[in-house]
């Protein structure tokens, strides 16, 4: 075996990370994840400043501090910053920071990826902030309701801004949501039981599934209100056939999950942290995942309680009233869970178990107005009042930021090897405490006594003044406790006492390491003994640093983890990770371009920038594979593994297949925005309807169906061994795609009515779009499989290309079928 | 499928929250097709048609949760548990989110924006 000193100094060349402005390159999780993290906290001191401005103008009555035009872009800006530029990244910074931490392993799925998703959000970020500076921030609230937020209603790129910014932050978050759920399903230490995970691993994995599903609704309505902004296709024109309810549903499709997208990771923390408290395993802890679980589908059944006013039928009010009220059932099982586990064990009143105690009570609070907002009739009174905005600070400052703030506190020596100051620390806490809930607790009288939200003057005499001036008066002491909380932090990573290892006696793997943690993590992985590692074996972080554990050989210049079979955690193959890469930083700049193109509408600048794109992510495929078929890998302990090129679960394969989850969801939400418009939208039906024969429709059709059986006869064809079968069955996959490309929308465009004059059109467009998109990027794909075996990087064995070809074509050639159906049914006879 | 496999736990941590969206789902856009259709002004056997018709698959999703609990039976370990109970917590659900149909009429409220230009076109 390797002496310990050389092996972690062989280990450091090898996952070595540059310096200066060449760090700009860096993949690892390491390096990944505190940028996540120090972005969103910029951007939260950003929003935090603007909720300054708001209590600021709300202090008086008829105050002139703020005009009504900057006071909308002032609140839409606060909200939009604080959901999709703090919350969202910060979850995902904490995730891609800690994971492969706490499940041992030596980096994420994708470092690439997660360096992607990091420019994605910061480059949209930058957007908004720019707009922002220069006064053309969105300001239609950060829901963006139609018709508010259409051309008519608010001409200029302010909406523009908002609508594709956020789009491209979104990208990001899918991004992180993919690798998150392949890293926790294939990549954990060895015997890591599914049942064993940590359980913040348990609720990231509930919630990055969640976002699959929950985000793209909200891209899908981003795109077709910015088509109906910049193009005039009407989706949400009552006058043209469109229906403003369509961009409500899609919004909060997406809204509602994203407020328990956001809650679960925090909830996660909670489960993680009061263990450690109380120095006990969580009480009920299988009840407690079956609880996330069912949280995460029940939070899908509750977007309409957003929208009781809008004029349904009472009946499904009551549906989702009630499904409203049943998810407190969930949330109180974890709650008591929390609390029995503090009454069973031995609580010591740390800073971050402050923060938790906070959380506790702030949440229930929070938790118990959103019950009487379930309510229809008393929803309808509270509708649009300063009551719902107390609710949701309760709930998201209460469920989310304390106990991120709590993680702060509890993962700040593992992030910088200090201790935070011991006074400091409290008085942020107890100033916030107290500012926040005086600012809040009131604002529930405020809308109790009828003050509407997102008005930024009142007059005097309606009993406003005094409530309004005892928050704004609260709003800034919570403000002097997060000066204070920065400063905390600051101090504290240069002048704070050099923590031990593990300084909370926790249980999970993050601490095995000593801290600040080297960008490998683990010197080898260890053997992981049940749920709570660390108190099981305390020296198991000794002897994975001693190179006890696998993969502890130091004679290998490349970067290694193990990959696992999903349910019992058993090692089944060796992961080969990517070092620093310039491509990532690339790609977003490309993909941003796309962006910036269509926001100032230099149009001629999106297809040049999409092609570069395209060539940029070619190059980032291609750099990864073999030539060779490799042979298995020595972990140590006498067991050798095959390297991930070769097995089924191949990073890439599970990947693509986690994005066409995405991707369905995506597709759902079209069918459904088509459907809901056709039968539920006045102006129906059409004034023209689709003009197509069969022939070129079932030629497309055809078209689609063999591109699919080719690629499957390619992929049949090499496990067989049969090059020439393979390559010219790829070779007819790419004429028949291009076909497919070429006759969908000759089936629809010569006999299709204006997407301009009714929402007809504008759906059978973008429905068109839609499936031509797909048909054009499977191209690309089978050309991609067939230069790659023209060169030699497949074979029997390593066959990841030819896999992925014929899984997004089975998905196109699906959902081609029914987007075929959907344009041509309906206008059959008329 | 072997006990441990990846698509049986997926199947057990999922299969019976997915019934409850889809009894969701059903209800919600077949209340809105129906009364859009105009079901609800129809009778069967002295019952709403519509709130007929809703029931039904109400009561389909209910027995498609018995079938399901009836399954994981023999499964075996923490999947079985966790399994069963979020079966049970669907089953739950489903019944909770589902008895209004059997209190209100169904297009009750507010009418239908498509609906709104033809005054004769009453949903209560």
């Amino acid at each position: 075996m390797t002496h310990p000193v050389a092996l972690h100094r062989r280990l450091q060349q090898v996952w070595h990370n540059p310096a200066g402005w060449r760090s700009l390159s860096a993949v690892n999780h390491n390096i990944v994840g505190r940028r996540f993290i120090a972005t969103a906290l910029l951007f939260f001191f950003v929003g935090g400043m603007l909720a300054m401005l708001i209590r600021a103008q709300l202090a008086t009555p008829q105050s002139a501090f703020l005009d009504d035009a900057l006071y909308a872009q002032v609140f839409t800006m606060h909200g939009t910053i604080m959901m999709f530029l703090f919350a969202i990244p910060l979850i995902e910074g904490f995730a891609i920071y800690l994971l492969p931490k706490m499940l041992g392993a030596r980096d994420l799925a994708y470092p690439r990826l997660g360096a992607f998703g990091y420019w994605c959000y910061l480059l949209g970020g930058l957007i908004l902030l720019g707009a922002l500076a220069a006064g053309l921030a969105p300001d239609g609230g950060w829901f963006m309701y139609t018709p508010l937020s259409n051309a008519t209603h608010t001409p200029g790129v302010n909406a523009d801004v908002w609508l594709l910014g956020i789009t491209f932050v979104e990208i990001s978050a899918v991004a992180a949501a993919v690798e998150i759920i392949v890293t926790i399903l294939t990549m954990r230490a060895p015997g890591m039981r599914l049942v064993d995970m940590p359980l913040f691993a348990w609720y990231m994995l509930v919630t990055a599934g969640m976002m699959l599903v929950g985000f793209p609704p909200l891209i899908l309505g981003s795109l077709i209100l910015e088509l109906e902004r910049a193009a005039g296709w009407p989706f949400f024109d009552a006058a043209r056939g469109g229906d403003p309810l369509l961009w409500q549903h899609l919004f909060w499709l997406f809204g509602h999950p994203e407020v328990y997208i956001i809650f679960l990771p925090a909830a996660g923390i909670v489960s993680t942290l009061i263990p450690t408290f109380a120095q006990r395993p969580l009480v009920g802890r299988n009840w407690v995942l079956a609880s996330v679980v069912a949280m995460a589908f029940i939070s899908f059944g509750l977007w309409v309680h957003h929208m009781f006013t809008v004029g349904i039928p009472h009946l499904a009010l009551v549906f989702f009233s009630a499904a409203s009220m049943l998810v407190a059932i969930p949330t109180a099982v974890q709650l008591f869970a929390w609390i029995a586990t503090l009454w069973h064990g031995r609580p010591k009143l740390a800073l971050p178990l402050l923060w938790l105690l906070g959380f506790l009570v702030v949440f229930v609070c929070g938790g118990l107005t959103g019950v009487m907002l379930a309510l229809v009739p008393f929803n309808w009174q509270a509708h649009d009042t300063h009551f719902v905005v107390a609710h949701l600070h309760y709930v998201l400052v209460g469920g989310f930021l304390f106990p991120f703030l709590a993680g702060v506190y509890y993962w700040f020596p593992h992030l910088f090897g200090r201790q935070t100051l011991p006074r400091l620390g409290s008085w942020a806490f107890w100033l916030i405490f107290l500012g926040f809930n005086t600012t809040f607790f009131v604002m529930h009288l405020t809308g109790l006594l009828g003050m509407p939200r997102r008005v930024g003057s009142y007059v005097t005499g309606l009993g406003w003044d005094l409530p309004n001036l005892v928050s704004s008066l609260g709003s800034f002491v919570m403000a002097i406790g997060f000066f204070l909380l920065l400063i905390d932090l600051i101090v504290s990573a240069y002048l704070g006492r050099i923590a031990p290892q593990n300084p909370w006696r926790a249980s999970t793997l993050e601490w095995a390491m000593p801290t600040p943690p080297a960008f490998y993590n683990f010197a080898s992985q260890p053997r992981v003994p049940g749920p709570e590692p660390l108190w099981t074996e305390p020296n198991l972080g000794a002897r994975a640093a001693a190179g006890e554990g696998l993969l502890a050989d130091a004679g290998v210049d490349e970067q290694r983890s193990l990959g696992c079979d999903p349910v019992s955690g058993e090692p089944t193959h060796v992961v080969r990770l990517p070092r620093p890469s310039w491509l990532p930083l690339a790609a977003a700049l490309a993909v941003g371009s796309v962006f910036m193109g269509l926001l100032t509408k230099a149009y001629w600048l999106a297809p040049p920038a999409a092609l570069l794109a395209l060539v940029l992510f070619w190059r980032w495929a291609w750099s990864i594979g073999l030539r060779q078929d490799p042979a298995p890998v020595e972990t140590g302990a006498g067991l050798r593994l095959p390297v991930h090129d070769v097995v089924e679960r191949a990073p890439g394969r599970a990947g693509l297949l986690w994005t066409l989850v995405a991707n369905g969801s995506f597709f759902v939400s079209l069918l459904f925005g088509h459907a809901y418009l056709a039968t539920v939208a006045p102006g129906w039906p059409p004034p023209h309807w689709l003009r197509a024969g069969l022939v070129t429709p079932l030629a497309g059709a055809v078209a689609l169906a063999l591109a699919c059986g080719a690629t499957r006869y390619a992929v049949w064809a090499n496990a067989r061994g049969d090059v020439r079968g393979r390559q010219l069955a790829l070779l007819a996959a790419l004429i028949a795609a291009l076909s497919a490309t070429l006759l969908l929308p000759a089936g629809v465009l010569p006999g299709m009515p204006s997407p301009r004059e009714h929402a007809y059109g504008a759906m059978l467009g973008f429905c068109l779009a839609y499936a031509v998109l797909h048909t054009a990027l499977g191209a690309v794909f089978v050309a991609y499989a067939l230069a790659r075996g023209q060169a030699g990087y497949l074979s029997a064995q390593r066959s990841v290309e030819l896999h992925n070809a014929r899984l997004w074509w089975d998905y196109t050639a699906a959902t081609g079928a029914v987007l075929l159906l959907a344009m041509h049914v309906p206008a059959w006879g008329r | 499928m072997p006990a441990s496999s990846p698509a049986r736990w997926l199947l057990g941590t999922t299969a019976g929250l997915l019934v409850w969206a889809s009894s969701f789902v059903v209800l919600y856009a077949g209340l809105t097709l129906g009364c859009e259709a105009g079901w609800h002004a129809h009778r069967l056997y002295g019952i709403n048609l519509l709130t007929g018709a809703l029931a039904l698959a109400w009561l389909l999703h209910l027995l498609a949760l018995a079938a399901l609990w009836w399954w994981f039976g023999p499964w075996t370990g923490a999947l079985r548990h966790m399994a069963r109970v979020l079966t049970a917590a669907a089953a739950a659900a489903t019944l909770w989110t589902g008895w209004p149909l059997l209190a209100l009429p169904p297009c009750a409220g507010p009418m239908l924006a498509s609906t709104m230009e033809d005054p004769t076109c009453s949903k209560t």
